[in-house]
């Protein structure tokens, strides 16, 4: 046991001089540990306050919800059964009081709402609920409206608004819904009314043609846990028209979002956990080549094979306990102030905590990954022969011996280590599936690096020598024996795929999310404007003012009635959009061209000018939701004249949904009836109010809806997302460049000699410094070739079956890396042979010759 | 009073011996070393070696029928120019290369019959090697340099007892005021002293010294020589010295020629 801890003793010894050169290590070693800390403690934060908080944030264990009816008796009675039932129903409204208006997320509430938590209202008296509070008084129904309302507005607690026309008390200031996360982001400013006042609104049509009315039914089951309880009740209720949602699904569209970045973390987790490892393994590898003379001297004293290895695993484990050890108090401390701004976002209450399990999964994965990627470095280490310190100066160690190795049990650490790895991951991920294909691409990913290698350097020895002399001297140095150009195109090309990995899926989540908050989303929306209005307001955005952009686009109702000839009634919808439609009348519209905030997601768009039959273009969710496809017919009832129209395409438009239209007939069908007018305005930026005030005195006829706002909110939430993405994007991307950095360590003592020696024989500097620029270059590049597509081909595969959004590429980014990641090579590279160049080489060529 | 860098003869007697034998150190005498051969037996016995490389898929023979004998506490001498072998003796001796051929008993125990693990076993505990290049290691101290060695060949030590040992070695050596200098603030004949304490410190039988005066001057090389004689002597331990200097080999009790592979035996130039 004394030899034991003697031999450590002598290993960190040995180590202290060379600490400096361990920094990269040491860094890429901490950045991958801190990711997958941070990431893992974030995950599990939310994780469990979904888990714990499920029922309070869903306001019950279920939500059953369909936006053309409320439930039937027979249908209460029956969710009865299963436990407590509280309803609500959500639609959008106007509200005005005196010349000021408002757009309004109206929530009515029946006599049991809330079923779990409390509307945060001042003026809502203890012991009273909500539904008794605003019960109809003196023949007015009372309202707990959102203070900004109330500003927007001009009125103050017990002032008299009109809702959809009916007037109503403001009995109080509405500060937060008890469910408020699972609504998720909605259009207006959100007030509270009862069902029996909501019965009483003299317009209940919405200002926008995407907005329903939808009804929800909140359930505290008996004895039921929320999955369980939402196969019994859809089987009881048996109709499809219904959706039902646990509180993990409801936490509304943000979750999902949130749910894809966390993915993309996981996956840039995993990558910097490979770049790491890549890093300890070309850290290790250069460090043993050099060290190559203490272990041929510790040999020739009589050191056993296990000696050598515990000498210099005791260095790997001090550097591992340093970089995991760095990376799990900066994985921690990002963890704590992350939490309370992903809970902002996500909508859940996430105090700063830390959960000892992810950090002891991070720290796990640190240090296997260090273990597992320094082990045959180490194995290497052992089998160098005390015979170097007699013939040559020991710059390199031995080629593994792989039929040895994979023939005895010395591969069986190698084995456990990186079953270990694998098992950590997948509780890292809770996806086997995910840490399965990933560890399989990266092992092929080296196999191919190989190949590629072997192909590059068949074919170098075959092509002719060039006549240009640096170029020549540069293939020289890649092709010829020693050569460390096996270990910098692995691991440059390896660092360099997981590069192009996290960019390309960094630049599709960015995409989804910024795609989705509508930047260009315009600031004024008005409805029901005739033909002499949209003139006037085209005629105010030519005029080159704060108006920057101006659409008006025809908007008609009419009901859906037949479905490839059955009727609507015989229909079961599945989803709320679905639902909505076959409600009755709904907004249409007809479009010669395909909106810029649309995206097709199956079939064509009509051609420009087309006059043929009638097409229709339906919004994605109604192919499952009616369950048509692209050539189905849909026979629409408008203005009492039934109208068929084949279906050409679907389309999506996510958080349009206030402003956009569930169904668009293709041109020649509609024109021929009476439709108003849906008109967007967009102004130009910090000059949105300006430009209401302006709209309000120019068209006092005309009732503008102010969303901008709103959007603006999920513009900033995913933005925040997005910004995250990349910033761990970033630091994943400069991770890899440490490691491409580190890699140039391979072989540096080697090329310090013969470049040292090649000025020794009179080589000019610039000469040298060439063949060494050109030689890195060249291997960079090769590595950049095999490095983009397999990177290219990894990320399609996660984007399309993990993050489940669109695949695209952007080449102008990935052409920005590669040559950066390239030049950095080649410039790096050049710096590992400077001193070699400096003026008198003498005190290199008496270290090299001490060696 | 002893000046610095000058080694003393008194310490050197007394390296590894100075205590009473109730507290001897085992050196060199671990239990994994085997047993020790009889008296008379001679540390190494080569006969019948051949030792041949494939170069380029020919064979190049390098060693032709090698045979000698060294007793304990003998002191031998090779030498041949460059490229006829020596070194390649040297290597089979320590159990570095195997020979194609013959047989190499070296302190009772032979060579070819010894697996890796049981080389670097029989390496810790028979041999010391003196290079040309000293080949210390950087990072550490003269005193931990020279520890090492112990501490690899008795690892039942306590590490006083290590550093004790370590530091008599040294100062045997003339480095007592070195002890804690790194390789690269000592000189070339300190190195080189270091180096031979190292090699000495576990009382090998067997010392094999690859040409350990040619990076020196010849003042610096004729001290080291001298020391190393006369720890070999006290220790009772076999030397085989290679060296290109006729000088320094005629101070051998015997010297070995090797010429394109083939040894010969000198004169004896000691009675």
């Amino acid at each position: 046991m004394r030899g034991f801890w003697t031999a450590i003793r002598i290993g960190l010894l040995d180590m202290r001089g060379d600490m400096h050169r361990f920094g990269l290590l040491v860094a890429c070693l901490a950045v991958g540990t801190a990711l997958i800390a941070g990431v893992s403690s974030v995950g599990t934060s939310i994780r469990q306050a979904v888990e714990r908080d499920a029922a309070a944030l869903m306001g019950g264990d279920l939500e059953l919800s369909r936006a053309d009816r409320g439930a039937t008796d027979g249908e209460l009675a029956l969710l009865a059964t299963f436990g407590r039932v509280s309803n609500v129903i959500d639609t959008n409204v106007r509200a005005e009081a005196g010349e000021r208006d408002a757009f309004v997320d109206l929530v009515s509430i029946g006599e049991t709402y809330p079923l779990l938590g409390q509307i945060d209202s001042p003026e809502l008296p203890a012991g009273e609920t909500p539904f008794e509070f605003l019960s109809e008084r003196e023949g007015v129904y009372g309202a707990l409206v959102d203070p900004l309302m109330l500003d927007q507005l001009g009125i103050t607690v017990g002032d008299t608004l009109r809702i959809g026309g009916t007037p109503f008390e403001a009995r109080g200031a509405l500060r937060g819904l008890p469910d408020a996360p699972v609504r998720g982001f909605r259009l207006g400013l959100p007030a509270v009314i009862t069902i029996e006042a909501l019965a009483h609104l003299g317009d209940r049509t919405s200002p926008l043609p995407g907005l329903g009315t939808f009804f929800r039914y909140k359930l505290l089951l008996d004895g039921l846990d929320a999955e369980a309880g939402r196969v019994a009740v859809e089987t009881a209720l048996a109709d499809p028209s219904w959706t039902a949602r646990t509180a993990r699904d409801g936490l509304g569209p943000m979750v999902r979002y949130y749910d894809l970045f966390m993915r993309f973390l996981v996956i840039v987790g995993l990558a910097s956990l490979l770049i790491g490892g890549v890093s300890v393994w070309t850290g290790i590898s250069a460090y043993v080549a050099e060290r190559a003379n203490v272990i041929a001297i510790l040999r020739s004293m009589g050191a056993g094979k296990a000696r050598i290895f515990l000498h210099f695993f005791s260095q790997v484990a001090a550097l591992a306990a340093i970089g995991v050890g760095t990376g799990l108090l900066a994985g921690a401390s990002m963890a704590l102030l992350a939490l309370p701004i992903v809970g902002q976002a996500v909508g859940v209450n996430l105090p700063p905590t830390l959960h000892v399990q992810p950090l002891l999964v991070a720290a796990g994965v640190g240090l296997l990954t260090a273990f597992a990627f320094s082990y045959l470095p180490l194995q290497q280490a052992q089998s160098i022969s005390p015979v170097t310190l007699f013939r040559s100066k020991g710059l390199a160690a031995p080629p593994i011996d792989w039929r040895a190795l994979f023939g005895s049990l010395q591969i069986a650490p190698l084995i456990l280590s990186a079953a270990g790895i694998i098992w950590l991951a997948v509780i890292m991920t809770n996806d086997p599936m995910l840490v399965a294909a990933f560890a399989l691409v990266s092992v092929l990913a080296v196999v191919l690096f190989r190949i590629a290698l072997a192909i590059a350097s068949y074919a170098l020895g075959r092509l002719p020598e060039p006549k240009n002399r640096v170029l020549r001297y540069a293939l020289r140095d890649i092709s010829g024996s020693g050569s460390n150009a096996p270990s910098v195109v692995v691991s440059v090309g390896l660092a360099l795929a997981m590069l192009v990995v996290v960019l390309v899926l960094e630049v599709n989540l960015r995409n989804e999310y910024l795609g989705a908050s509508v930047f260009d989303a315009p600031t004024l929306v008005a409805s029901d404007l005739f033909d002499d209005e949209v003139e006037a307001l085209e005629a105010l955005k030519n005029d080159g003012g704060d108006i920057t952009r101006f659409t008006a686009t025809p908007m008609l109702r009419g009901a859906l009635t037949a479905v490839n000839g059955t009727p609507a009634g015989a229909l079961r919808p599945r989803g709320p959009e679905a639902s909505f439609l076959l409600s009755g009348e709904v907004p249409l519209t007809f479009r010669q061209e395909l909106p810029s905030t649309s995206r097709l997601v199956a079939g064509q768009w009509w051609p420009a000018g087309y006059q043929g039959p009638a097409l229709v273009s339906l919004h994605q969710s109604l192919r499952s939701g009616l369950g048509v496809d692209i050539g189905d017919q849909l026979t629409f009832t408008i203005f009492g004249e039934d109208i068929s129209a084949e279906v050409a395409n679907f389309r999506d438009y996510s958080w349009q949904g206030g402003i956009d239209f569930l169904a668009t007939f293709s041109p020649g069908v509609l024109e021929a009836y009476p439709a108003t007018l849906l008109g967007a305005v967009t102004a130009a930026p910090g000059r949105e109010e300006a430009v209401e005030r302006h709209l309000a005195g120019a068209f006092p006829d005309v009732r503008y809806i102010a969303i901008c706002e709103t959007l603006e909110q999920i513009t900033a939430a995913l933005g925040q997302l997005s910004l995250a993405a990349s910033l761990v994007g970033g630091l994943a991307v400069g991770n890899g460049l440490l490691v491409l950095v580190g890699s140039l360590a391979t072989g540096r003592r080697q090329r310090q000699a013969d470049a040292v020696i090649t000025k020794v024989l009179g080589a000019k500097r610039i000469e040298v410094l060439a063949v060494s620029v050109v030689h890195y270059l060249l291997l960079a590049a090769s590595a950049a070739l095999v490095a983009n597509p397999l990177g290219i081909a990894l990320a399609w595969i996660l984007t399309m079956v993990l993050l489940e959004v669109d695949f695209t590429l952007d080449a102008i980014t990935l052409a920005a890396v590669d040559v950066g990641a390239i030049a950095i090579t080649g410039l790096l590279g050049a710096t590992t042979i400077l001193r070699a160049l400096s003026p008198r080489p003498a005190l290199l060529l008496r270290e090299l010759g001490a060696e | 009073m002893q000046g610095a860098g000058v080694p003393n003869d008194q310490a050197a007697q007394s390296f590894g011996l100075s205590r009473p034998a109730s507290q001897q150190i085992a050196l060199g005498q671990d239990s994994e070393s085997g047993s020790a051969p009889p008296s008379g037996t001679p540390v190494i016995a080569v006969s019948g070696v051949n030792y041949t490389l494939n170069i380029a898929e020919r064979p190049l023979h390098i060693l032709r029928n090698i045979a000698f004998r060294v007793e304990a506490a003998e002191v031998v001498a090779i030498v041949g120019p460059s490229g006829s072998g020596k070194t390649s003796l040297l290597m089979l001796l320590a159990g570095l290369e195997r020979a194609n051929s013959g047989r190499i008993v070296v302190a009772g125990r032979n060579l070819s019959e010894l697996s890796e693990d049981d080389l670097a076993l029989f390496r810790r505990n028979t041999l010391g090697i003196v290079f040309q290049s000293f080949h210390l290691i950087p990072s550490l101290s003269a005193l931990d340099n020279v520890g090492l060695a112990l501490e690899i060949a008795s690892p039942h030590l306590s590490r006083v007892q290590t550093r004790e040992a370590s530091a008599a070695a040294l100062t045997a050596v003339g480095l007592g005021d070195r002890l804690n200098h790194r390789p690269a603030a000592l000189s070339g004949g300190e190195q080189q002293r270091v180096g031979l304490a190292r090699a000495m410190i576990a009382k090998p039988r067997l010392l094999l010294a690859d040409e350990p005066t040619g990076n020196l001057d010849q003042k610096t090389g004729a001290l080291v020589i001298e020391l190393m004689f006369d720890l070999a002597r006290q220790q009772r331990t076999a030397v085989v010295l290679i060296t290109h200097d006729p000088a320094l080999a005629t101070r051998a009790d015997r010297v070995l020629t090797m010429t394109q592979g083939e040894l010969t035996e000198a004169e004896p130039v000691r009675a």
